[in-house]
């Protein structure tokens, strides 16, 4: 009974839509669910019932199966029965025949557009965050500058008032530097706003980390930090070069600065490379003086910068990690106070974007 | 200095903010002296013995945070108390016993005594420190 009832019944129960093409992409059958969702079929071409279009797909997954015998899984965009747009992720199956000839290949999909629904709102939930985050950050850099302009004058009007010169001095001059810092802090503000398109190309990642290790190793070596790079196994990857470029230099100045904030004597910054299960990893190591808990909590806060005023906007690491979600990827860190810390950097290969060219050739 | 004179230390990562505070202080009728870092608080803050402590939250080296916890561990400093200036936004999270007690979890250590944001405001903030520190207000010598 229950081998009888796979037979009669399961293809017609399963809450997949299943249909068998042939070799000139005919649907010749169809399960219950895959009518229900795609409607009729019966003397039609796949592309006709899944995508509402007059001729095969440019990238055919059900082409490269009957070419190659592999299984296939992919997210595709299709309209319903009702002409509705529809986002399915389908496993494409080879019938293969004892002499190795495939007539017929069988897809599986399942409806993700609810999902897909979700994940776009939930991006758009972040998005909207970082705007508030963005705008709490700004009102924290601006009471940091009105504090300081608001002493300036105090200064000021303190010397004139006690005849006191060299305190008048002192405080044009603190008007003076903090008028500085709002010209730059606003430049690098509308720079971060502004952000540039990623340029996406094949490129070789492990040249990039080698190019950035070379211009600070010096720099590096000035403050008394031992600078290197320890490259692994690394294929070749599409991705923004300057953007990882900017991401690495703002990793390896900041393990550099931490170093010289701590008072050991030998400090080491370490960037390293390495690829395993598909993801590309890349670390920023230092023994430097490490964070304690509450610096930890605002890392990634724009405008939170630890360094002495001046040289440190705090938008580094916000900067990193907005490219590195650019790249489908993800920035983590891990710091013990007088220890060190860990930047790292990971980049799943199936979340990288296409690069540029491929998309003018297809 | 007159030797009735009530001593304050200002510890912040600016220099801007040190010479502010200070010129306020000294203005109101204070000793004042500085440090530029969290390390450098503690060392000044062990040697000057002040009447009150201004402390910035976030710094390089050390955060105000950790100076606060060691001078409330430091049995010579533990009963100076501290006024945090920041502009922090949630600098009143240090005024919230659930927040702060997730900065520090001992109960040994006691909340902060205040907390201001930045940019203050002078005369309350001279307010504060004369109470922080016992004196009568500016306002009401002069």
């Amino acid at each position: 009974m229950p081998q009888s009832w796979i037979s009669d019944e399961l293809f017609d129960r399963v809450p997949v839509a299943i249909c068998v093409i042939d070799r000139d992409f005919q649907v010749v059958d169809a399960n219950a669910k895959f009518t229900e969702l795609y409607g009729e079929w019966a003397g039609h071409r796949c592309y006709e019932v899944y995508k509402d279009r007059t001729e095969r797909c440019l990238s055919c997954g059900a082409a490269k199966t009957f070419q190659d015998g592999q299984t296939r899984e992919r997210e595709e965009e299709g309209v319903d029965r009702l002409g509705r747009p529809t986002q399915y992720l389908v496993d494409i199956v080879p019938v293969v025949r004892e002499d190795g000839s495939i007539p017929f290949i069988i897809e599986m999909s399942t409806d993700i557009t609810e999902l897909k629904n979700l994940q776009r709102q939930k991006i758009e939930a972040e998005r909207l965050a970082a705007v508030g985050q963005t705008v709490a950050g700004l009102a924290h850099g601006i009471k940091n500058l009105i504090m300081g302009l608001e002493g300036g004058m105090y200064v000021v009007n303190s010397g004139l008032r006690n005849n006191n010169e060299k305190r008048v001095l002192q405080g044009w001059q603190m008007l003076e530097e903090d008028i500085g810092r709002i010209s730059s802090f606003v430049k690098e503000f509308l720079e971060f706003a502004k952000g540039r398109r990623p340029r996406v190309e094949m490129i070789q990642p492990n040249e990039v980390a080698q190019k950035v290790v070379e211009r600070y190793r010096e720099r590096a070596a000035r403050s008394g930090v031992d600078l290197r790079l320890e490259p692994g196994e690394l294929g070749e990857a599409p991705m923004d070069e300057e953007g990882l470029h900017t991401c690495l230099t703002n990793l390896v100045l900041n393990a550099i600065d931490a170093c010289v904030m701590s008072a050991k004597d030998a400090r080491h910054v370490v960037l390293s490379t390495r690829e395993q299960d598909d993801v590309l990893t890349f670390e920023v190591s230092d023994d430097g003086c490490g964070m304690d808990y509450d610096i930890k909590q605002k890392v990634f806060t724009n405008f939170f910068s630890t360094k002495a005023s001046g040289k440190g906007t705090g938008l580094g690491l916000l900067t990193t990690r907005k490219i590195v979600q650019e790249h489908g990827g993800k920035v983590s860190f891990e710091s013990t106070e007088g220890r060190g810390s860990v930047f790292r950097l990971e980049f799943p290969r199936e979340n990288l974007p296409e690069p540029e060219k491929d998309d003018a050739a297809a | 200095m007159r030797r009735d004179m009530k001593k304050v230390l200002v510890v912040d990562d600016e220099q801007s903010i040190l010479i502010y505070l200070t010129t306020v202080l000294e203005d109101g009728g204070y000793a004042a002296c500085s440090a530029i870092d969290g390390e450098e608080g503690l060392r000044v803050a062990r040697k000057e013995i002040p009447d009150l402590v201004c402390l910035d939250v976030m710094m390089p080296k050390r955060s105000g945070v950790s100076l606060y916890e060691s001078i409330k561990r430091d049995p010579e400093l533990r009963g100076i108390p501290v006024l945090f200036i920041s502009a922090y936004n949630r600098i009143r999270d240090l005024r919230n016993p659930l927040a702060f007690r997730k900065m520090i979890p001992d109960t040994a250590i006691p909340e902060p005594e205040l907390c201001m944001e930045k940019p203050i405001k002078v005369p309350d903030f001279l307010a504060a420190v004369a109470r922080l520190t016992g004196e009568a207000s500016p306002a009401e010598k002069d």
